[in-house]
Order: C-alpha cells, then structure tokens, then sequence
C-alpha cells in the first residue's frame, strides 16, 4: 500500500485534478505555482542538493497553497491570485534593465529558458504545468522520500528549466 | 575500406522508414558544406518494408521502395558486398548485401561490424541506429551501440495547445485600449511568436476569461475554390453577446444544436468557429476523454447536411433548401478497421454489422439529441432511392418526417456514409462533411491519404488526443494528429480547438491516474 502522507508532487497534483476541472486552468496553476514559489526563495545551505531540495519543498508549499485556496474559493480565483504574484514578477523583470538576481537559482534557469523560447511565459508556464501533471499522474504516486526529492526535482528541472 | 569519410553514417529501421517515408532521406542529408552523411540500407531492411507494403501498413514503406527504385545510377561493389548512389550533395544511400544463407538470421551487430569496417566517419559513436522502437533503444545501447530516435519526425504532443494559447497583460491593455483589435504583426511582437489565422488568445480577466480571435479577409480565386492570399490580419476580441454561448447560423441565434449547448467557451469557439464556419474546412477538434468532441462534431455536422423549408434556409443564409454539405462520411480507426491488421472481414455480418459495434460513440451522441425522437442512428444511414450496405430503402413515411417542425432528410443521399480507411485510396469526395474520429491512431501516411481525397466544398474533421495512443504503429510524439496539426496549422482554412475539460462523471475522471497494474 502506498503511503500518501510523503510529501511528493503526486499528492497535490492529484488533490488539484480533482479539484480543477479544466485542464487549461490546471496547467496554469501549477505553472503560476512552481514560479510563484521560486520567486520569493532564498537560501543559506551551502550543499547543491540541499538548495534542490528546499526550492522543492517550496513548490509543494505553494502547490499545498493552491489546494486549499481551490477548495475555499474556486480555481479561478486561485489562478488570478497566482497570476498577480508571477505577472508582477514579469512586469518587473521587463521593466528593469539589470533586474535583480533570483534568489533560487531553479528560477534563474527557467527565467532564461523563457527568454529564450518563442512565446509568452504566461503560455510556456501553462504547458510546463501540463507536461509536469501529465508526468506525475502517469508514473504515480512514490513511497521513499529520498525517492520522492530526488525524482521530482529532477523533473521538475527537466520540464521547465529545459 | 572505402576512400570517403562520411561526417555521419545513420542505419534507419525499418519502422523509421514506414512513418517517415522518404522525408527521411532529405532529414539525414548533410547540411554542412563539403561533408556527406550516410544511410545503410541492408537488404533484409528492403524485405522488411516489401512485407509492409503488403500488410497496408503506414505507407511510408511503400514511397521508400519507390524513391530507392528511382535511383538507376547505383555503384556495385561486388567484393565488399554493397550498391551505392549519391542522394544529393549531402548524402550517399548504401544498400548493403548480407550473405543469402545468413539473410534469415541477420544480424545488426554483424552490420554494424561491417560498417565500421568498410566506411570511415567523422562520428566515433557511427552508425548510429534510428529507431522509435524501446525494445532495440534497450537492446543496441545495452551493446554499445549508439541509438537515436527519429527526432524529426516527431512532433510534441503540446502542439494541441497551439489552438488556443494564453495571452499577456501587455496585449490585453493594448486590446482594450484599441478598441478591441489590433493589428497580427503587433499582436506577433507582444507575444514574441507567430500567430496563426483562426488561433485564439486565451486571457484572465475580471472574474472571467477573454477570448481574442486571430481574423483575416481571405483572397479566393475566381472559382472561389481556393484561399489564394488574405488581408488585414487583426486579432480581434471576441464580442461580448458571445460569452453567452449561443451559436450564429446564417442570421438565425441558436441556443443548442439539435438540443445540444456549448457548455463552455471552448465548445462554443469549436461549434462557431470550427464547425460552423465555412470558411474552415480543416478542422481539429481535440481532447481528452469525455470532453464532447464526437458529440458536437456529430450534432453540428447533420445540421450542416439536413435540407430545410424555404422560410428557415433564408434564415440560415443558404440560397437553396438543401443545406451546406451533401452528406457526413464516418471514418474511425480500430484495431480491426483498415489494413490486414484491422481487418473487418473478421467479423459477421454487413458493413454496418461490422462497424456498429465501433459507432457506439455516435450512436450515443444520436441518442442523446432531440434528432432521436424523430429518426433511429439508421435511419441516417439509409439511402432514399434505394437500399445500401446499411439496409433498405429509407421509408417515405421517414422521409415526410421534420426535426423542429423544418427541417428534413436529404431526399437524394444517405445522412451519414460509413467507410473504414482500407476503403480510402481511391475514393474521392465532394460536398461532404468527414468526420475522422481517434485521428491519433492512424500513422501521418494514413491521414495524409485521407486528406488527399477530399474534392471542392469538403469539410474534415479531424477529432483525438494524442495522449490516448493505441495503435503500436504510432506514439504521442509520432501520429497522424500531431502531424497534421504542424503541417496545417498556419493554412488560413485549417482552425484548432482542444477542449480541455471532462464532462463526464468524477469517476471517469479517475481513470486519468489509473494505475492497472497486474498485482
């Protein structure tokens, strides 16, 4: 039996396709999620594979966040308040000619990415979160945390900073 | 050991070339000056596509044999065991004897071996084997042998989301402040891409979100069979009466279609702007599971056929009683529908008793519209003059029958003609609405061949989600959707819909995380 109560990209995904039934909006959440929590991130650990795993732990923070923001409001609401958070950050990020640096450096890499890809990050975001959902339903749920860490951070690496 | 050194030496599989077919060829030739590339064919490979042809499969086995058959000016190399011609400039094609008592128990490390051994490359890790099937992925790289997948061909199955695709603020505010349009080449700078005719940009609005259509006037030539250029590109907004979902027919507003409502805006931009817009006449209608793409495809689709009294095709804006489209053609994959793999002659019965059992989609589509309380789902299929592979003459007292009080059955054809795609080659259509469902599992040649019959005044729909792959043949990177969708998609005829959300029950929705495993 798999033990849900690991925290892992699984459980919240899972909670949030229950909760959102338009898979467009579900995309976007998730998307707006993962920048939403990066933004504010900083570190003092001083491992690589502890700042990977901190900046994990505030995706499912902000993912934990939009759980329970879809079942006291709507996830309309939940997207428009994640939509303010990331696009003042891309306002800003536009506005200023030497922004400051990302406290994550996860952040610092999908910032790039996005300069680099055609489209706007509002659209590549939504795609990203659709591809991560899509990944993390498929493969299911994972029952070692060094397993869960591990695993997902590498896809959530792979998915939006590649 | 031959005098060129090529830069890379590719050794395709047989599967490569029946998806890709000869575009393969052009993908591995050399763009870099002075340099060459190399492709293998060994003879067993030649085999391997001749007992495709024969099986009907993709068809992209079929145009290989021909290309290599074209080439008359081959080199034979009798002691080394080999025929090779110059492609272009970039590419040299080597097809590769292997000893007649060894062909049925050919070997591609003994291939491999033998290329090494006779043809130098710039590459350490050459040949490398092109394949998009796991089993040789883990077979050859388990022997170290470097092993790719045809990367181009494959197309990612996120091309769905290319229909309808987020805006920004930025684009918004200048909407808004423009009176609700701009013009394609600045919506093209704020959005740092290309947009396409018939694309819509999706936004977050107050409590809302805003729809915003990429429109053009399009050129036709005299005849008006074809789009020959378009003007004055704008993406525009939506007006604001749409979000209200009801659907413009001619002059007429519609809140349903033959009982059926747009339950969202997706479904609604899919029936107005996709099924209902005769300007369209390739449309993609995708979707996950339970999202209503064979339902209102199906509903819309005998609207568009059904004749109407004089009164209401004026309102409709069609100049006669009959309506846009002769008749709708049905043409779904199955694991036994087209092709020695899917071939109906396994089952009893008829055409339709063949069939039937893959229409339960659209027979539950019929059903659940008010067209059910006036004609069967056979009586659709039924001819007026004289009895088809679906049974007798239609009934003249079914023939008298309305829907709503005015409209009625074309006199003079079936509703709905039923095919499978080993009918396909051969046919073509005029007038007609096809309806291709689970266009995911056929292969791109399929679908190619598919579109390829349509005449003048044809409408397609092509309907699946490429993440519901069944057919072994195909991936959801490499199928006949995705691949459609990236070579029609900035055609000015061609519009894209995906619907993303599941109307059916929570429990239905579940299966998305099912796990079926066999403990």
């Amino acid at each position: 039996m798999v033990s849900y109560d690991t925290p892992q990209f699984y459980t919240y995904i899972n909670q949030l396709s229950a909760l959102v039934d338009n898979k467009d909006e579900f995309g976007s959440i998730i998307g707006y999620a993962v920048m939403a929590s990066l933004i504010p991130f900083s570190t003092q650990s001083g491992s690589l594979q502890d700042i990977h795993f901190e900046q994990l732990v505030a995706v499912y923070q902000e993912l934990e966040g939009a759980v329970t923001s879809c079942k006291a409001t709507d996830s309309f609401q939940t997207l428009c308040e994640l939509n303010v958070t990331v696009n003042d950050f891309f306002k800003e990020h536009e506005e200023n000619d030497s922004p400051p640096e990302p406290g994550s450096p996860l952040l610092k890499r999908i910032m790039s990415v996005l300069e680099q890809k055609r489209g706007v990050p509002e659209d590549i975001l939504r795609r990203n979160g659709l591809a991560l959902a899509s990944a993390v339903l498929d493969r299911g749920a994972l029952e070692r945390k060094v397993d869960c860490l591990k695993r997902d951070y590498r896809l959530l690496e792979n998915i939006f900073s590649n | 050991m031959t005098n060129t050194t090529y830069h890379c030496i590719f050794l395709p599989f047989v599967d490569v070339y029946d998806l890709g077919g000869p575009e393969v060829f052009k993908r591995l030739d050399c763009k870099k000056e002075g340099k060459k590339n190399l492709v293998v064919i060994p003879m067993p490979f030649i085999r391997g596509l001749d007992e495709l042809v024969e099986g009907h499969h993709g068809g992209g086995a079929n145009d290989v044999l021909q290309y290599l058959t074209d080439f008359k000016d081959y080199t034979i190399d009798t002691e080394l065991g080999f025929s090779i011609c110059e492609a272009s400039e970039g590419l040299d094609i080597v097809l590769l004897e292997v000893d007649k008592k060894a062909f049925n128990k050919f070997s591609v490390i003994d291939c491999v071996k033998k290329i090494v051994n006779v043809w130098e490359s710039d590459a350490v890790d050459s040949p490398i084997i092109l394949t998009n099937k796991s089993k040789y992925h883990i077979k050859f790289t388990g022997r170290g042998i470097k092993v790719e997948e045809p990367h181009f061909l494959q197309v990612k199955a996120d091309i769905v989301h290319e229909g309808v695709i987020s805006g920004n603020p930025t684009l918004q505010e200048k909407l808004h402040s423009n009176n609700g349009t701009i013009s394609l080449t600045d919506a093209s700078k704020i959005l740092k891409r290309d947009l396409y005719i018939n694309q819509f940009i999706k936004f977050v609005g107050h409590g809302t979100y805003e729809y915003a259509r990429v429109q053009a006037d399009l050129i036709y030539n005299d005849a008006k069979t074809r789009v020959v250029d378009h003007k004055n590109a704008r993406l525009e907004f939506l007006k604001r009466q749409e979000y209200g979902k009801q659907v413009h027919v001619g002059k007429q507003t519609k809140d349903n279609v033959l009982g059926i409502s747009p339950l969202d805006m997706e479904q609604y931009l899919a029936l107005q702007y996709g099924m209902f817009d005769k300007n369209v006449s390739l449309f993609f209608l995708c979707g996950t599971q339970g999202s209503g793409k064979t339902l209102l495809s199906y509903v819309a689709s005998i609207d568009l056929v059904l004749w109407y009294d004089k009164e209401e095709a004026k309102k409709r804006g069609l100049d006669k009683r009959e309506g846009l489209y002769k008749k709708i053609v049905l043409l779904k994959p199955t694991e036994i529908l087209g092709g020695s793999r899917r071939d109906v002659g396994a089952l009893p019965g008829n055409l339709y008793e063949k069939i039937k059992p893959h229409l339960g989609a659209y027979i539950d589509a019929h059903r659940v519209s008010v067209l059910n309380d006036v004609f069967s789902f056979e009586d659709m299929l039924k001819h007026p003059k004289f009895a088809n592979d679906f049974g007798e003459k239609r009934p003249e007292e079914t023939n008298k029958r309305k829907i709503d009080g005015h409209a009625y059955l074309p006199p003079n054809s079936e509703v709905i003609e039923l095919t499978y795609s080993g009918f396909m080659r051969g046919r073509s259509f005029s007038d007609t609405i096809l309806l291709v469902d689970e266009v995911q599992n056929f292969t791109p040649y399929e679908v190619k061949t598919i579109i390829a019959r349509l005449g003048e005044g044809c409408k397609v729909v092509l309907m699946g989600d490429p993440l519901q792959v069944d057919n072994p043949l195909c991936s959801r990177s490499i199928n006949g959707l995705t691949h459609a969708i990236k070579h029609y998609l900035d055609k000015p005829y061609s519009s894209l819909v995906n619907l993303s959300r599941n109307y059916r029950s929570q429990m239905s929705q579940d299966t998305d995380d099912w796990k079926v495993y066999s403990a």
